[in-house]
């Protein structure tokens, strides 16, 4: 079994190290780089662009190029977000925390090679466990009902534990604030909720107004100011490359990452986003010193790059072996695959290995394309940095502007950018957390559906769900990472009192 | 001397953060009204729209509630420095970049995207201090040509063409 798998994968890694495939996969690595710095395209809106074009190449091909272009829209997104501090997706708000505290501190060299090493480490441990166990997982993920999925977006807001910075209270406000404006829009029986007779407001508030307004345009804000009152920050790069110091910090935080965005993204629905929620959240519980978390820490930056590339290949398990995709971007790409013939499903596998363990293939030669492609880069993007404040300014807010417009066409959609970036500025300005809005808005709508499902199932009874061992471990876990933090703190202030 | 000291309690809660707490207060009241007036879609929606929204609303009003009780029993030792008030001139220096950012939003669709551009990257420059019109024409069209360029050409999004200005775009 085992050599049959070490021979179809030898077999994948022949067509897709062939000189025009990985020509395929260097371009398709190039566009997705540059397409994820831009907000409002997304990779599932790159990867749908492409599918036009590839329509006139042949099926392996395009499905190389798809798989490059999907690794480098994210390893693009978390460049932006690094740089300046404006996350196009929801995977790549985490990378605005400790990524653009580097940036600030001098470290965007080695912030961006963390990020591109993480993600190859991650991404490449994720193919093996695509190729490994991928199959056996799918089936399991399947057994999620809505009660685990309620378990596991509790656990998911515990991770506000560690995004709130120096007051839990305040993060916790913000929180709740970012769970409410995920109630805006239409509910899942169809109710509209309150859209103030607003028709734009039906589908809910646009993720990328929310999340360019509050890190985007509240940066803006701040730097437009300091450029006025002259106390404008030069930013200096003391280093381009990362240190051997810095890659050992952060090694335990990738595989970390790496394994728990792996399962995360194997759940259809969960999606990378959420996977780098979780893995902050983890860093923050296991880590020493994590108090420097928020502050530059690489952990908090490579444990999150870790987990969205291995959630980016988690979600092709479903996608491969049930035909299910889990995500919008794997949504796009079963359609590209149905454009080609090719049905995904559980006979996938036996009926055309050659394009499984292809896509598995040029999966990992993406990784290692961006890494060749991106790390010499890294000069390059950090003298984005250089380009004086006054200039990048109105290229920032041109830029959201436009990326914000391109969603929906609706100019509601950029007045919440302008009111959310007021309201982002004034909440840093008084020390409120800006990411735990983001946890909330981002995990809101699919709790609120799950925790209705839960209930409908069980006539009512929430406490039913508890007897499913997921759900019980789930909670187990969320209880923990509530009641471990404050407990092992007070033992710590008490040992020092003592000391 | 108790008084003076409850008196400066109460100060606190006239200070920056505590009035976004108000602020977050007076929306959490206001969702939890509009949420009692919702109704359920179906008959079998036993949580119905409204219950989740009036938990968040509960959980909104406690934490304002632990927010004030903390803000209230800090000890004074422990005061963090003045919240920094802004002057005026800092608010106005803050205000006049969203305000141009809201024209700029607004007059995208009645002036179009290329005009409506060109305009807010031309005042935003001038706005942070940039001298010389030379460079701040040629930085302004060069950024509205590549953005239209990027968005409006390779990415096919429908760029709003303007209502009184149709010959610019």
């Amino acid at each position: 079994m085992l050599a049959e798998t070490i021979q179809l994968l030898g077999d994948g890694f022949a067509v897709a190290l062939t000189p025009k495939m990985l020509a395929y996969s260097a371009a398709g690595a190039v566009i997705g780089t540059a397409v994820g710095v831009l907000p409002g395209i997304g990779s599932a809106g790159a990867l749908a662009l492409m599918i036009p074009v590839l329509y006139t190449f042949d099926p392996i091909g395009s499905i190389i190029m798809l798989a490059a272009t999907y690794t480098g829209v994210m390893y693009g997104g978390s460049t932006a977000s690094i740089l300046l501090r404006t996350p196009g997706d929801t995977s790549a708000v985490i990378a605005c925390l400790d990524g653009h505290e580097m940036a600030r501190q001098g470290r965007a060299g080695p912030a961006l090679c963390i990020a591109a090493i993480a993600g190859f480490i991650a991404g490449t441990l994720a193919v093996v466990g695509l190729m490994l166990i991928g199959p056996l997982l799918a089936r399991q993920a399947l057994a999620f009902g809505a009660p685990e999925y309620f378990a596991l977006m509790l656990f998911g807001l515990t991770a506000v534990s560690g995004l709130a910075g120096s007051s839990l209270t305040k993060g916790l406000i913000a929180c709740v604030l970012g769970l409410m404006l995920s109630t805006v829009g239409t509910d899942i029986a169809g109710v509209p909720r309150f859209i103030f007779g607003m028709n734009d407001l039906r589908n809910g508030i646009e993720f990328l107004a929310l999340v360019m307004g509050l890190f985007a345009l509240s940066e803006v804000l701040i730097n437009s100011r300091n450029v006025r009152m002259g106390t404008a920050i030069k930013p200096i790069a003391y280093r381009i490359y990362i240190s051997l110091k810095e890659i050992r910090e952060s090694l335990g935080a990738i595989f970390r990452g790496g394994v728990s965005g792996f399962f995360v993204g194997v759940l259809p629905g969960a999606g990378a986003g959420i996977a780098t929620f979780i893995s902050y959240g983890i860093e923050t519980q296991v880590a020493k010193n994590r108090e420097n978390f928020g502050k530059g820490d690489i952990r908090g930056l490579a444990g999150p790059e870790a987990a969205n590339n291995a959630a980016s290949a988690g979600s092709f398990v479903p996608m491969l072996s049930l035909g299910i995709p889990g995500s919008a971007t794997t949504a796009v790409m079963l359609s590209a695959f149905f454009m080609f013939q090719i049905n995904p499903g559980p006979l996938l596998f036996t009926q055309r290995p050659d394009v499984v363990w292809t896509l598995i293939a040029a999966l990992y030669v993406g990784n290692v394309m961006l890494l060749m492609l991106n790390l010499p880069l890294i000069g390059l993007f950090v003298r984005i940095l250089y380009v004086p404040m006054r200039m990048l300014i109105p290229i920032i807010v041109v830029i959201a502007i436009t990326g914000i417009y391109s969603r929906n066409q609706a100019v509601l959609d950029l007045m919440l950018f302008c009111a959310f970036g007021g309201i982002g500025f004034y909440m840093q300005r008084f020390g409120f957390p800006l990411p735990p809005i983001i946890l909330g808005f981002v995990l809101g709508g699919r709790l609120e559906e799950t925790f209705r499902q839960s209930m409908m199932m069980n006539q009512g009874n929430i406490l039913a769900i508890l007897e499913r061992p997921m759900v019980m471990f789930f909670i187990a876990l969320a209880v923990l990472a509530l009641v471990l933090p404050p407990l092992l703190g007070r033992k710590r202030r008490r040992a020092v009192g003592a000391g | 001397m108790q008084e003076l000291r409850l008196g400066q309690r109460l100060r606190r809660l006239l200070h920056g953060d505590s009035i976004l707490v108000f602020a977050f207060v007076i929306l959490v009241t206001g969702y939890l009204n509009m949420s009692f007036k919702l109704r359920a879609g179906f008959l079998s929606d036993v949580v119905g729209p409204r219950n989740f929204p009036i938990i968040l609303s509960v959980l909104g009003l406690g934490l304002a509630a632990l927010f004030f009780i903390q803000k209230l029993a800090r000890p004074f030792d422990a005061e963090a420095p003045a919240d920094g008030r802004p002057t005026l001139a800092e608010e106005h220096r803050t205000l006049l970049p969203l305000g141009l950012t809201v024209a700029y939003a607004l007059s995208l669709e009645p002036l179009g995207y290329v005009l409506a551009t060109f305009l807010f990257s031309v005042l935003m420059l001038l706005l942070l201090g940039q001298r010389g019109w030379i460079v701040t024409v040629v930085f302004s069209l060069g950024l509205t040509a590549v953005s239209f360029t990027l968005f409006g050409t390779l990415f096919e999004v429908r760029l709003p063409v303007g209502h009184f200005l149709p010959r610019f775009n």
